[in-house]
């Protein structure tokens, strides 16, 4: 009896490490992409990329540490506005530089996306259109023989003349490393998830992202809402 | 016990010969990833780049080192396009279009062989600016040999006063991504990363990305004259 308890125990544990890990490997939320409007004015559109803001679904998440947790994501927070910003399409956008955005509206500022206070930030910028960067995630987890890494990015445009949402964007990726992926090794298998937690893999991803974000953004004057 | 000791010797050793030569760190970087070690630019710069805010800025075709052929181009071309962009979005310098540089150059008979024996001041009034960027790629590589690959940019480039000629910025950097079984020790990664790394202009648009958010971070930004955004100049059709 004790035997086969040994024998469950021992066998229990791998199985529930690999249950955890097949629980804790992510998998991408579904792309979104709405069209809802089109803009005012003709293309060539000024466009302002406002400073990136928490989605509802991270300040629900949050609640209660919001500011602790802001204070760490202010840095996630600029880099995906500069990735979402170098990733606008040339062609039909014209991007007004960051510095000049934030002489206006402050890294930091949280817009609430009712008309008025869009037209007002559009106005202050002379801009046609109005861009909100949204972070939906962007975390590391090291489950020890696992890692997962997942950046996901939202964008909002908004009509600087209305103030009306037209057009909303959102892609996420997920990148996960541990023993399901068949380690060459026992050395491989500790330091691969060590490995896998470096900052590169995020900077790629919200590239990545923000490319997907661009290119969503090419068809906004060809689609129809 | 006597290897164990024998190990630590040679450890401690190893440790030594790369921390108390420069950037050693970095060339071990060259070679294997060490976790958490990122590549940065050596710079040099001057005051001068943000005290001027009219900078009109035109990035020039980037030069290579290596044997000139098409993948090398298109490796230079996708550097020079993000950093570009970059510059004027990111930075707000007035960056003059490559393709309207380009055209200017053409039209003065000027070519990537002869672009460094013009004067700064001549190259400055042909392309209409007041600050140039110059950009020398030592290295671009993509390799993939199924079991490991890479994809590396390494070059200097230099902000230069057209009208005067003195330097006013200036970086080197070397900037890379590695993939494979040496590097991820995972089975499923090396059959997923090898095929990736083959699409070239993606891999390399990814590296020249990630090179060009360093180089940015080390321009100052222009100052900026008065308080308020500046208005649209264009005239909508």
């Amino acid at each position: 009896m004790n035997a086969m308890k040994g024998w469950s125990g021992r066998a229990l544990n791998p199985l529930l490490w690999i249950a955890l890990m097949v629980f804790s490997a992510g998998c991408a939320a579904d792309p979104v992409r709405k069209v809802t409007g089109r803009p005012t004015g003709p293309a060539p559109w000024r466009i302002a990329v406002l400073p990136a803001q928490l989605s509802p679904e991270v300040k629900q998440k949050a609640a209660g540490k919001l500011d602790e947790k802001m204070m760490k994501r202010r840095k996630a927070l600029n880099e995906i506005r500069t990735c979402v910003a170098l990733h606008i399409p040339g062609d039909p956008y014209e991007v007004i530089a960051l510095p000049v955005v934030d002489r206006a509206l402050p890294p930091g500022t949280v817009i609430s996306p009712d008309p008025k206070t869009i037209r007002a930030a559009a106005g202050a910028l002379h801009a046609d259109l109005v861009l909100v960067p949204e972070i939906y995630s962007w975390r590391r987890r090291y489950y020890l023989i696992h890692v997962e890494s997942r950046v996901g990015i939202g964008a909002r445009i908004y009509d600087g003349v209305t103030g009306a949402l037209l057009f909303e964007s959102m892609h996420e990726q997920v990148r996960n490393q541990g023993i399901l992926k068949i380690p060459a090794g026992p050395f491989a298998a500790a330091a691969g998830p060590i490995v896998g937690m470096q900052h590169i893999y995020m900077a790629d991803m919200c590239q990545k992202v923000s490319g997907e974000i661009g290119e969503d953004m090419r068809a906004l004057h060809e689609a129809r809402p | 016990m006597e290897s164990i000791s024998r190990t630590r010797w040679l450890l401690a050793l190893l440790f030594l010969a790369f921390t108390g030569v420069g950037c050693s760190w970095e060339w071990l970087y060259r070679i294997y990833p060490i976790p958490f070690y990122d590549t940065h630019a050596r710079v040099t710069r001057t005051p001068g780049l943000s005290e001027n805010p009219s900078r009109r800025i035109a990035v020039l075709p980037f030069t290579f080192t290596q044997k000139d052929n098409p993948e090398r181009r298109q490796a230079a071309l996708l550097l020079r396009e993000a950093l570009s962009v970059a510059l004027s979005r990111v930075r707000a310098y007035d960056v003059i279009a490559a393709a309207e540089v380009d055209r200017r150059l053409e039209a003065a008979g000027i070519t990537a062989q002869t672009l460094l024996a013009q004067t700064p001041e001549s190259l400055g009034q042909i392309a209409g600016a007041d600050t140039l960027l110059y950009g020398d790629l030592e290295r671009t590589a993509n390799i993939t040999l199924y079991v490991y690959s890479h994809t590396v940019y390494e070059g200097t480039f230099r902000l230069v006063d057209a009208a005067g000629g003195e330097p006013l910025w200036s970086a080197r950097l070397w900037e890379g991504r590695r993939a494979g079984l040496f590097v991820e020790g995972f089975i499923v990664d090396m059959f997923i990363s090898q095929p990736e790394n083959r699409n070239r202009p993606e891999t390399y648009r990814t590296v020249a990305e990630n090179m060009v958010s360093k180089l940015i971070a080390t321009i100052p930004e222009p100052a900026l004259a008065g308080t308020t955004p500046v208005a649209p100049a264009r005239e909508k059709p």
